[in-house]
Order: structure tokens, then sequence, then C-alpha cells
């Protein structure tokens, strides 16, 4: 006698007691490969199927936990994680997947890859080519800063900007930096600054998050109105690791917020010790041109002493010279007068002598010399004798004194 | 703004400066116009000095087109 058989529903309820009752089969985590996801249905769930090479499953994810997801849906193909508990649904006497949650591959790989992918497309439609880079104004007037109105990066823009280089306008395009509507805001804010006027150089900013904070600055829209920027873009965003599209297709990337704000002013200081050496260098051009030209002044100078000296130095020669000669010819014009002086004085002398001869004296001369006293005279002495027209030689014979 | 000169760009002051000292240390020019640089220069010096000592930072905030004052340090602790 065999028992009596089992109703279909009473065995897939005994069925149903078993699986949904064993702990194991609760908010477990099954991996696998999506495939054959459909969109969510009329009620908002989402059906799909995980499967490896051997075998699938089928997966339910209802509306309140599919609503988690719409925003950035798994694709076909993808790894990851379901985290649920197994069920089983009589009417189609299968057993399938309740879906609490999802852990893709993670979230973190799915979105570097997707990150990859823009990456790749933007460098070879060569959006990052260096080429395309701007210089920044060295001294900015204006300087646009797109981020959130609120937290620490403006702040910390300000701060340091006022304290490098205080003389500039800051002007604050707010935006969302995070969420699903922070892509628009922040193009919308670069593009409102390119509108302003007069701004010469833009800062996008955030501060550090995770991968999926950070992402709007991984869009492609951000990428794009970034290049599209009339005005040179400075990124800083996140903390020195966080690399995002926004930074390979901005002009220059700053590591951080606070980087982006030193990249786009000099220091104050700086300027004002650059000042001191113009004037500096100022005055030594002048000073140098003046000394140069009075160096010429001073060697024209010279020169010329010497041409005035050396003419002076050939009349003073000549001058001397002169003199010398001059000299000379006293002298010798003196000499002659002498001479002459002595000649009249002789003549004179001997003309006197005629005309005492004459009157009938005589004059006596004992070896050219007169003879003026018989003293001078011995016994046989030679005299001559002069007279009037002549003379005669004789000798003394005998000598007679008077007293 | 309270900036007092809206059109003063220290870069290009900065840039005439530089140019007019090359062209003073290139040696070739005559009495009056070395006189004549010089003036210039030190009034250049004088002016990006005035702009460093005078203008103060200023922040808006860009609101529909509209630049408003702008304090970062709203709502600061």
């Amino acid at each position: 006698m065999s028992a009596s058989p089992f109703k279909v529903s009473e065995l897939t309820f005994l069925i149903q007691r078993k699986l949904e009752g064993e702990p194991a089969f609760k908010n477990m985590r099954v991996q696998g490969e999506l495939s054959n996801m459909r969109p969510a249905n009329m009620a908002g769930h989402i059906y799909f199927t995980l499967k490896d090479a051997h075998a699938q499953i089928s997966c339910a994810m209802f509306k309140a936990v599919a609503q988690k997801y719409l925003a950035d849906l798994p694709k076909h193909g993808e790894e990851l994680t379901v985290v649920g508990d197994l069920s089983l649904y009589p009417p189609h006497g299968s057993y399938q997947l309740i879906v609490r949650a999802l852990e893709r591959g993670g979230t973190e790989g799915l979105l570097h890859r997707r990150f990859l992918e823009l990456k790749a497309k933007l460098e070879a439609e060569g959006l990052f080519d260096p080429g395309l880079k701007r210089r920044l104004p060295r001294i900015p007037r204006r300087i646009g800063v797109v981020t959130s109105p609120t937290g620490a990066v403006i702040r910390d823009i300000c701060d340091t900007i006022r304290r490098r280089f205080p003389h500039v306008e800051l002007v604050l395009a707010p935006a969302l930096v995070q969420g699903a509507t922070a892509a628009a805001s922040i193009v919308s804010g670069i593009q409102a600054l390119n509108a302003q006027g007069g701004i010469e150089v833009i800062i996008v900013a955030r501060g550090g998050g995770s991968l999926e904070d950070l992402w709007c600055f991984n869009e492609e829209t951000v990428a794009r109105a970034i290049r599209a920027s009339a005005i040179p873009v400075v990124a800083g965003i996140g903390h020195e690791t966080d690399i995002t599209i926004a930074d390979f297709v901005a002009d220059v990337r700053a590591a951080t917020p606070t980087a982006a704000a030193e990249l786009v002013v000099p220091v104050a200081d700086d300027i004002r010790v650059e000042l001191e050496g113009a004037a500096q260098q100022l005055k030594r051009s002048l000073m140098f041109f003046v000394d140069t030209r009075r160096q010429t002044l001073d060697d024209f100078e010279y020169r010329l002493g010497i041409r005035i000296q050396n003419a002076l130095d050939v009349r003073r020669q000549l001058l001397s010279s002169m003199e010398s000669e001059m000299e000379n010819r006293i002298w010798n014009a003196i000499q002659r007068s002498h001479h002459e002086l002595n000649m009249l004085e002789a003549k004179l002398q001997s003309s006197d002598m005629r005309q005492v001869l004459e009157r009938g004296y005589s004059m006596t001369q004992k070896n050219g010399k007169l003879v003026r006293s018989i003293a001078e005279l011995q016994a046989g002495d030679t005299i001559d004798t002069f007279y009037f027209q002549g003379k005669t030689t004789s000798r003394v014979e005998t000598l007679e004194s008077y007293e | 703004m309270n900036d007092p000169q809206p059109n003063f760009s220290l870069e290009a002051k900065m840039q005439e400066l530089r140019g007019l000292l090359n062209q003073m240390q290139s040696g070739s020019l005559d009495f009056d116009t070395n006189i004549k640089l010089f003036t210039q220069g030190t009034s250049l010096i004088q002016e990006c000095r005035a702009y460093l000592d005078g203008a103060e930072m200023s922040v808006k905030k860009l609101t529909g087109g509209a630049e408003e004052p702008f304090s970062a340090d709203e709502g600061r602790a």
C-alpha cells in the first residue's frame, strides 16, 4: 500500500519551507556574471540572471532595492556579487534570489573602467594634447572659482590667495560638486565665468573623497566644458593621489585646491623684490651710462692736456734757446765794445803824448816801460827816447840824481 | 570694486619695466633717451608699488550673472 500522493502545492510548500528555512540561504552573497537583465516592469521590479560557466540562478530585485541602482545599472556581462535570500515562487515552481543589495566587482571597478574608457576616448580625440594647454597669466586680476560655496575648499582658496597676493578679485561660481546634478552645475559654472568678462583664469576645485564622490569630474560634459573654456582652467580636485578626467583636460593640474590657488597667483613679496631689483638696476644703468661718459670726457681732457703741455714745452724750449742766444749776442756786443773802448783809449793816450812831445818834451822807456824816475835806471841800461816825429836809442853813461 | 585702478595691469607694467631695463642695458642709447627711460622706469616702479600697497582682495559670488559680495567665512565655526 502506498501512501497517498502529495498534491503539487503540498510538495511545493514543503520545499519552500525547507529552502527558505535554511539559514545558509539567508542573506548570502552570490557571485556571478550578470545576464538577461530586463527593464523594470510596471511595478518597478527588475529581473535578471546570475550565471557562471556551469549554472545559473534567477534574481529578482524589488522596487525598493532597484531604485537605488537605477542611475547606474550593471551591464550585461558584468561580474558582480548579489546579496540576498533564496526564495521559492510557487506559481512558477522556481526558486530565485531576492536581491537586497548589489556589490559590483565592485562599484569602484566599474567606475574605474568607465574612467579608463572615457579617458581613452577623449585622449584619442586629442583633448589632452599638450599643445592645447594654455599658459596661466602670471599676475591675474580676476580669478574665477567653480566650487561649492560652503565648506573648507573655498575658504582655503580665499585664504591662500589672500596670503600670497591679495590684489585680485575672486569670482565664485557656486556649484554642486557631488551627486547626479553636479556635472551640469560645474559645466554651467565654467560657462558663466566665461560669460562674465575680465576673468583671466578659472580654478575648478573640490575637496577629497571616494572615486564615487569625485565622479562628476570624470563626466564627459565637464571635460568638454573645461576644454571649451576660453579662459585657462586649473583643476584642483581631491588629494594628490586623486586623478580625474578634469585633471587631464585642464590647462594645469594642481594636486589640491590649495595648490591650485598657489598656482594662479604669485607671491606679492616676490614682486616687491623684483621691483626693488628693477629700481637698483635702473640706477645702475644710468650711473654706468654717466660714468662711461665721464670717463670719455676725462680721457678727452687728459689728451687735450697732453697736447697743450707739448705745445707749451716746445714754446718754452724755443724761448730758452732764444734767451741763451740773446745772452750770447749781448755778451759778444759787450766784449766788442770793451775792445773798441780799449783801442780808443790807447789811441787817445797816444794822441795826448804827441801833443806833449810836439811842445818839446821827450819820453823815455826802458824795455818798453815808461821811465818816470832816475831811480829806475842804472848805468849801462839801454833806453829808448821818444821825440816829436822820432826816437833814439842810447846807453846810460852816468847817473845824477837831484834832490 | 574698491580697487582704485580697475584697469591697472601689474603684469603689463612689469613687462614694460623689464623691456625698458633691457633697452637701457643695451648701452647704445643717447643721453636724453637714457634719462627718459630712467624716469619712465622709476614712475613704473612707483605705480607698481602703489598698486601692491593699495589693492585689497575682494570675493564675489555669481548669482544669475550678477556679482554679489561673498564671504567664504560665512558659516565658519
